[in-house]
This record gives C-alpha cells, structure tokens and sequence, in this order.
C-alpha cells in the first residue's frame, strides 16, 4: 500500500493557477500560487528531441519541483520521503490538473499543463519518475472513481500498428510487435493466460470493428502520433496516425491522421481499460506558440482518460520517442505486467523509465522523461486478475479446498434432515432451508473458482411441479468455440425432461437436443455458438431446462450430472468441467412452513452424494 | 418420577499417540496421558506410558491374552470349542472368573498407569468426600489403549468400578455436548435380535428374556422386537422413532471396524460398518445398546467394542456394549436394572450402568462380567434423555406428535451435531485448518448454544 502525496493544480477565480494538497489528510486547506520557472527553452529542449544532458535534466526537474510544491513541504511527506525504504511500498506522487492555461501565459515560461513533472528531481532523492517507490501519475479530476476491473485471463490485447507509407516507418517492419512478443514469451501461446491480437494497418472503421467485435483489456497503438489542427477543425488537437480508409490493403498506405476526439469515440465503451500509445507527442497537451491558446483535454491521452465509458488509465508519450527506445519500453512494460499482476501501472512505468535510464543507449537523454501515466484508478491498479484456471493460483486452490470441505459437511448436514422422519422433517425445516441457502452460496463460488465450467441450475420444486433452469457455459479463455456437446443423466423415475429452449447468449446458434424419453439421459448439442463468432471469457446461458418432478419424495435431493465434452476453443480440444444440477424436492407442508432462502434457486455444482448420516 | 442423576466431580485421563510414526512398523510404542480434573482444558504435565507395541493391532489382542488370563481363559476354550464342538452349549459357561478380572486389572493399574494418575483419582474421592461419585472419563485416542479392558482396572481396594464412588467411563469427546430430548413415556425401545443362519444360532427367547423380560410389560417402556432384521425391517422399525436400539448378537470386526450383523433376504448374515449403522438412526435414538449373545459364543466379541468406539466422525449416540463373554444371568441382572435405573436418574446412563455393574456384581459375585459392560459416551454429556410425563396416550410403540419444546429440542440437536461436524474436520486437520472453518466452527457452536437455551427456555 502506497502512501499518497495528492496535489491539485486548478484556477482561481482570476484564471490564475494554484496549488493545493489533498493528500495526506491534514496538508490540505492551504493553498498557493503556482509560480512556474521552468523555462519554454527547457521545455523546447526536451520537445525537438534536443537531448539536454544529465545536469540539464536535474535542473528542468528541480524547477518544476520548485514550480509546484510548497516551501516548507507538508511534514507527513516529508517524513515519508525521509524514510522511503522503510515504507511499505512508497510514495505515490499525485498531480489533478483541473485548470486551464490562461492565453496571457508569459511567453516565456512553460504552460503548466505542458510541465514535464516526470522529471520532478530533489537532490537529496534524484528524479522521482524513474523510482518505483515514488511513481507519479497524471489526472485531470479531484480524486480516482474507477476500481480496478476485474479480469479472468486470459488478458486481451489488442496490437495496433500503424505504418504509412508516407511517413517514416516506426522502426522497423514488426520490431515492436516482435518485441510485444518476446517479452510476454510463452504466455501467449494458444490457450494461455495472454492473448495477444494484431491489427495491421488499422483504419478508424476497422479499429472500431475490430474492438467492438472481440473485447479488449489493452489497446496498443504502435505508431505516430502529432499535436496539429487535422479533420478541418481550426483548433489544434492531439491526433494518432491510423491508416486512411480504403489504402489499408494497398502498397502504399496513406496516413490519416485521427483526432483525439475521434478515438475517444472509437474507444468509448469498447470495454478497453488500459491504452499504451508509443507515438510521439500521444501525452503532449497543447501546441506551441502564443496564437494556440491551450484548451482542456486536447491532448490524446488526456481525452481518452477524461470520458466516462472511456479508458481508465493511458501510457502515453508526451515527446518524440526514438523506435528502439519504444520497443525498449514495450518489453519491460509488458513483462511486468506478466510477472507482476499486482503492480500498479504507475509502478511498472517507472520502473520501464528506470530501464531506459540506465540503458546505455539512452542513458543521460531524456527517453526516460517521455512516458508519461494517466489514470482513473484507484490504488494505480488497472485490472485485479482473477485465478487462472489451467494453473489455479495457490490461494485459489486453497481457497477450493475450503469449499470444497463447507459443501460436503452442508450436503451431509442437509441429508441428515432428509433421512428423519416427516415429523422431524417438518420440526427441521427453517434449518435445512439456511443450510440449503448456504450450500447453493458454497456451490456458486466453487464454481466460480473452477472457472471452465458447464452447469445445471437446479432449484426448488414439489412432487408433481415444473422448475425451468439454465444451462451455463462459464469459460475463461476466450476464443472461437463453435459447438458444445453436453450429456445430461439423471433418475428418470424422478426427474423428467419436458423441454430445451435456447438460452439468450446463443445468439444466432442451434440447439440440438437428442432426446430419449424415460431413460434419464439427454444429450444437448449446443451448435455455432454465437454465430461461429469468438467467445470472450464470461458465462453464457446457452439452454433452459424444464423439468417436472414425476417420483420423488419429498425432502429428496436429485441429482442433474452435466457431463460435457471437451469443447473445441480456436482448433483445440479443452477439457470442461460439469457441474451437476441439484433439485430439492418439497413437500406442500414444507413449502408453507419453510422461510425462503436468500438464493431459492441456485447451482448447480455436484455435491459429493453422502449417506443419510444421523447424529448422535 | 425421577430421583434424577447423581451430581459428580469428573477426572479425564486421556491418552493419545506419543507421536511415533506408526505402531504398524513394530518396536516399542509410547502414549501420553494428560490428568485434568474438573474441567477437559485443564490438564496438568503429560505423562509417558510405556505399552507394548506389537506389529499388527491382532497381536495386540494376543498379547492381551497372554498377558490377562480372563481373555486367555476365554480364548482358550473357545478354541476348544472351535474344534471339538461345533454345536455350542445353551448356556456357556462362565468365561471370566472375579480373581481373573482382579489379577487383570491389577496389571493394568500398575504397569499402564503411572503413580500421577491414581493420585490424582485419590485426590478427587477424597475432595468428593463420598458425598457425590467420582467420573473417571476415559478418552482412548489410540487403537492400543482403546482395545484394553479398562473397567477391569484394580487398586489395592480392589476393582474401582463397582465401587459406588466411582463411576469408569470411556468418552469419544465432542466439541458441542449434544442437548438431552425430552421424551414423554413410554421409552421406545427397538430390540433387534439377529439370528443369521449361516453364525452359531442362538436361542432367541432366551437372548430376548435376558435382555427385555423385565420391561416387556413394564407401561413405562414400550418395546418394539424385530426379529428378522433385513435392512429394510430395520429400517421400517426406526420410522417408529425409537429412542434406544437394543442390538442383540453377534459381532465382527472389518478393516478393523466395528460391525453388528443383520440378516440378507436370504436369511444370512449383512454386516453393517459404523457408518452404515449410523445412516440407520433416527435423530430421537440417543442410546444404543450392543449385547452380545449370551446363547451361543459370539463370532467376534470384539466387533461391538470397535463400534461403539468409532470415531467421533461417525455420528453414532451414546453406546452400551459388551467387551467380553457374559452369563445369562448376568446379561438378565445388568439390563433389567440398567432400564429401571435409567428413568431413576432421569436418562443418566453413567448412572444407569453403575447400578447395572453393582447388580451384576451382588448377582454373580464369583464372576467378574459386571466388567464386560462398558459405556461408550458420544453425546459429551451421558445423559440424552430428560423424561417428562405424558401429557396424551399414545398407541404403544408409536411417535406421538411433538410438543414445542420437544421440536426445538429436535433443533438445539441438529444444530450440535452441524456444530461437531465443522469441529471434527476442524480437528482432523489441525493446525492447517483454515480459518474459514475456524470461523464457521465457532459460529455454528454459539448458534446451537442459542437454540439449546431456547429450548430450555421453553
């Protein structure tokens, strides 16, 4: 857990910029003028890629530190500055720019929004962007409203490169995405926790297409990127350089250059949360020069993070970043992602600045600077992974063992009941229904943790009654799944089958069932699921059963085994796993008497069948 | 009605594994045995206890036999019989004589038992000051000490569990004593009383007079006899709710389990393992009483004991059973007593079998078999049952409908046994046990507190 260093940066009522900070709590209510003096030169420097030296950097760091922070410092921050090792994780260094640079700026100076606080030095700690214990992240709202998304691998990312033939190729033909690769190893072989997707040459039409028809996590924009007046809107704005319409597949591809307000609507609820833009000026938030007057959220990465439905946090450049230092960036980016699912992604850039740092091709240059984080989240984590089902995390496993041991001693515990006679049923009937209310809660999570599953959902029902349930594909790895066989057994003296209805995620697929009347079996053939489209990971109702309870008595606990083929995900078999459906059989007296549980109707998954054991 | 039970002050010894790997592989083999008086959680320094360690659990009971001359004397003629007479004699003769059950239990006090554990006896009788009985609770966590005959235990006064001071017991503990039922009489009583053709018949009224002749038509019992004890006629039986199962017969042991043995349709022996038994109990059965045959030798005595110590897992009650060889006489003086006794005590069965034991003992005082009935206490307390008086007539034998207190009681029950269930695997897995049972554990175990006030409250 990082302590938080909070400062917002906002306009008085004069236009003027002032300085506040948030947190820690206690720092805040004071509020100062911010005296920029870093200079447009210094600035300039670090734009037209003329590569100030070590001292030059020092010195452009040292004055945003004097052009922002307060003298004396909070004392909380200081404290925490003066015993960063001993912290837990560090300090995190936050700037909320909610203002906006008046045009009479001196000429002179640099425009706050345009101040490179990556290069924030203090002598005592060298610069703070490239230490992993005091990452700086860039808002442009009062506090982080977006918790980190929840993702079951496997992580999806689309890679975007664009190359135009009229501009210089970014590097050279397939460096990054080779990089992309190498760096995320066997990860993203098929079926692994990664799945990486290219888009060559992307278009608007086709960016759009392509992540509206497959969910993605990560967009990766390899490419160029501008700040300049484009799409005949007089103001400048900052623009990537996808492909023009219609030349994508010719020999020589034309650049379109594409404005930040039109890839905020390109990613506006595509279901992107993180964007990583290694294009030149992607972070860059006004135009040079006094007839521009800057404007809020110009910038590509600034507007992308500034919608809701929008990304929750962007990797973006706000200088020029030579190839090499791009493909540099990519590769220790996404190992960490991989090695250190926790690691909040301020973390992990500043750790990939410290890399290029140090490297010796772009040591004592200002490649380091140029990455810079937006975000929206709270505690800098992007996604919270969830457990992996080909190699369930340790906790996870121990937390199925945990399960695992809750459903035996409730299912012996509710068979217990069952195997009493009428007259105790009916004393026992409130405790056999919160025990059944906590047996369905202890089946959906284990189903849950399991991950790839396909499952009956049973419920409650009397002798002579009908109760409808789903059946559910639960995967976690997404893909191309066209058909599902699944084999369904139960007592047919008990049980009977009326009807399969196509579940609602179907979509555009067949349902094929192969009755046999009076044998207990069924065999549902689940045919081009989803119009032979891919399957991101999720649940998918793909049946409704209907059921009527013909022989059971009352207080019975029937049994639905779901037993599944392997299904065939992107030319590959994989084992699924079958959760059974149980159907607790009431009786009329048992019905009116017994309170109902908090979930009636639930999963699914197969208790492990356990003799009527009566207490002592 | 009721006199109601005895107040007592209790002291455990409690035996468990010194920790070797495993008594399979031979030599020597440690226990440890923990004293605590009064209370379960205060045991004093553990104790070593030097056993013999045989390789096999079989040799154990060998070398029981070679070490005690009752099970050599036992077992001995019942290798004569083995071979000269197939058919057995009606009435076998007395297998263990009052000077055998003394020099047996003489042995077992002074070489199992180090100088702590009969001081600390000592010192409780005298604090007791004859005013209320002494508990010895006997908690036998290893197959070894588990096989000893116990209740034959002898000091210089002689055998300690016919004193009247003294009540000796073994305890299969559990983590939620299970609250008593009330039951308005008559006691159900179900007899099952095998005979399989393919064992040593018995001679059935016999059998049935020894064990129920006193209260077949005593009002304050109803006895219900099931005579061909297929599973199904069991189980016919138990939809009558009884609240004791008398088992008459024989007894086998299996994967050294425990099993009591039914009929097949065919008239043959069904064994059936602790679990299967259990499977089979109502939840108003709170004792269940394993008699060994007096007509004919048991098939393997054994078997009973085995049952009625299985693991606290197998959620059996509270059990009564024979160790070794009785009398008809015996047998007859022990239940009749034991069943008067236990409406006497208001359902205290540690009481019940003290007086039992007594009555054996003045009966047959040549004969040490008031020692071959030990009692095995499941239920944390001894006492299941709390009697009140009919407030309807019900047709013999049959459940009547419950009064509210008796359905909350039914309640308070469940939910100590769903209570144990967490605290079983919560011991079985010790210290890697999660703490999500933990928790649970410690829920669930207030839960059945709260109903079992509720149902006191009523």
């Amino acid at each position: 857990m990082f302590e938080e260093f909070h400062l917002h940066l906002f306009n008085d009522l004069k236009g003027q910029w002032m300085a506040e900070i948030l947190r820690p709590v206690g720092g805040a209510g004071a509020t100062w003028p911010v005296n920029v003096v870093v200079t447009r030169q210094q600035l300039a420097w670090l734009r037209n890629g003329t590569q100030p030296d070590a001292a030059q950097l020092q010195d452009i760091g040292d004055k945003v530190w004097k052009s922002l922070l307060p003298n004396p410092l909070p004392q909380k921050f200081q404290n925490d500055l003066a015993n960063l090792g001993g912290l837990p994780a560090g300090v995190r260094i936050t700037v909320a720019l909610t203002g906006v640079d008046a045009a009479s700026a001196p000429a002179n100076l640099c425009r706050v929004c345009d101040l490179p606080l990556e290069t924030l030095y203090e002598a005592a700690h060298a610069h703070f962007g490239s230490n992993g214990r005091t990452p700086i992240t860039r808002c442009l709202q009062v506090g982080f409203d977006v918790d980190p998304e929840k993702v079951a691998y496997p992580l999806r990312i689309l890679l975007a490169v664009s190359a135009p033939s009229d501009l210089p190729s970014p590097g050279a033909p397939g460096q990054e995405e080779a990089a992309i690769r190498q760096a995320l190893g066997s990860l993203i072989d098929l079926g692994g926790p990664i799945e990486l997707t290219l888009l060559h040459q992307p278009t608007r039409i086709s960016l759009m297409r392509e992540l509206r028809k497959n969910r993605y996590h990560v967009l990766h924009f390899v490419g160029h990127g501008g700040f300049g007046i484009v799409d005949r809107d007089p103001n400048p704005q900052g623009h990537l350089l996808l492909i023009q319409e219609g030349t994508e597949n010719s020999p020589n591809p034309v650049s379109d250059p594409t404005p930040a307000s039109v890839l905020l609507n390109i990613l506006r609820n595509s279901g992107v949360r993180l964007a990583v833009l290694t294009a030149c000026s992607s972070a860059q938030a006004s135009q040079d020069g006094p007839k521009y007057p800057p404007a809020a959220f110009t910038g590509v990465a600034q507007r992308l993070i500034s919608a809701t439905g929008g990304v929750s946090a962007v990797v973006a450049m706000q200088f020029d970043l030579a190839n090499a230092a791009a493909v540099a960036f990519s590769k220790s980016f996404y190992g960490q992602l991989v090695e250190y699912p926790e690691r909040p992604v301020d973390v992990i850039v500043a750790e990939a600045r410290n890399e290029l740092s140090v490297g010796a091709a772009w040591a004592n240059t200002r490649t380091w600077v140029t990455p810079a984080v937006f975000s929206r989240c709270r505690g800098g984590r992007v996604f919270d992974f969830q457990p992996y089902f080909g190699t369930l995390s340790e906790a996870a496993c121990k937390e199925l063992a945990v399960v695992e041991e809750f459903i035996d001693i409730l299912s012996k515990a509710i068979a217990w009941i069952d195997g009493q006679s009428a007259g105790s049923r009916l004393d026992l009937v409130a405790e056999r229904a919160r025990n059944e209310a906590l047996l369905q809660a202890k089946l959906d999570r284990r189903g849950e943790l399991l991950g790839e599953t396909v499952g009956v959902r049973g419920g409650k029902a009397s002798r002579g009654s009908r109760i409808s349930g789903p059946l559910v594909l639960r995967t976690r790895l997404a893909g191309a799944v066209n058909n599902l066989v699944v084999k369904l057994q139960f007592e047919a003296t008990k049980l009977t089958l009326l009807s399969a209805q196509p579940g609602k995620d179907l979509q555009g697929g067949q349902l094929v069932p192969s009755r046999a009347p009076g044998r207990g079996q069924e065999r549902l053939v689940a045919l081009n699921l989803r119009g032979g489209q891919s399957l991101p990971a999720g649940e998918y109702e793909l049946a409704v059963l209907e059921w009527e309870v013909t022989g059971a008595a009352p207080g019975e606990m029937l049994t639905v085994i779901a037993d599944p083929e392997p299904l065939v995900r992107n030319g590959q078999p994989q084992i699924v796993r079958g959760l059974n459906g149980l159907v607790f059989v009431t009786g009329a007296n048992a019905i009116a008497a017994a309170p109902r549980p908090a979930a009636a109707v639930g999963n699914s998954a197969t208790p492990t069948a356990s003799p009527s054991t009566p207490p002592a | 009605m009721a006199n109601g039970p005895k107040p007592v002050d209790t002291v455990r010894w409690e035996f468990t594994s010194a920790g070797r790997p495993s008594l399979s592989v031979g030599g020597s083999a440690d226990a440890v045995l923990r004293i605590a008086s009064g209370s379960a959680t205060d045991f004093g320094t553990p104790h070593q206890v030097r056993l013999d360690a045989p390789q096999q659990e079989q040799q154990v009971l060998e070398r029981m036999a070679e070490q005690f001359s009752p099970f050599s004397q036992f077992r001995q003629s019942a290798r004569q019989e083995e071979g000269a007479n197939p058919t057995p004699p009606s009435d076998p003769s007395l297998p263990l004589t009052a000077e055998s059950a003394r020099e047996a239990g003489r042995i077992l006090w002074d070489r199992y038992l180090p100088a702590d554990a009969a001081a600390s006896l000592e010192k409780s009788l005298k604090a007791a000051a004859g005013e209320k009985p002494v508990r010895l609770e006997l908690v036998l966590r290893t197959n070894t000490v588990r096989d000893l005959p116990w209740e034959l235990l002898c000091d210089a006064g002689g055998p300690i569990a016919i004193r009247p001071e003294l009540q000796v017991v073994r305890t299969v503990p559990v983590a939620v004593p299970l609250p008593p039922m009330t039951v308005e009489l008559p006691l159900r009583v179900f007899v099952v009383a095998t005979n399989p053709k393919d064992e040593a018949v018995l001679v059935l009224p016999r059998e049935l007079e020894a064990v129920v002749g006193d209260i077949q038509n005593d009002k304050r019992f109803a006895v219900v006899v099931c005579m061909e004890p297929t599973l199904e006629m069991v189980k016919a039986g138990m939809g009558r709710e009884p609240h004791v199962v008398h088992y008459i017969g024989h007894s086998g042991v299996d994967q050294g389990r425990g099993n009591v043995i039914l009929h097949d349709a065919g008239g043959r022996t069904l064994w059936l393992a602790p679990d299967a038994a259990a499977a089979l109990l109502p939840a108003t059965c709170r004792l269940v009483c394993l008699s060994t045959c007096v007509t004919q030798r048991n098939y393997q005595i054994e078997g009973l004991m085995r049952m009625a110590q299985a693991p606290a897992a197998e959620p059996l009650p509270t059990i009564v059973a024979n160790q070794f060889p009785i009398s008809w006489e015996s047998a007859r003086a022990f239940w009749s007593t034991f069943y008067r006794e236990l409406l006497e005590s208001d359902g205290s069965i540690p009481d019940a079998v003290e007086a039992g034991r007594s009555a054996v003992s003045q009966q047959s005082p040549k004969a040490g078999d008031w020692a071959s009935f030990a009692l095995v206490v499941r239920d944390g307390t001894g006492k299941p049952f709390r009697f009140a008086s009919a407030s309807q007539v019900h047709p013999a034998g049959m459940a009547p409908s419950r009064s509210p207190r008796q359905s909350k009681d039914l309640q308070a029950q469940y939910a100590a046994w769903l209570a144990n269930e967490f605290a079983t695997r919560v011991e079985q897995m010790g210290e890697a046990a999660p703490e999500e049972l933990r928790t649970a554990l410690v829920e669930e175990r207030s839960r059945a507190e709260a109903i079992r006030r509720q149902a006191e409250g009523i």
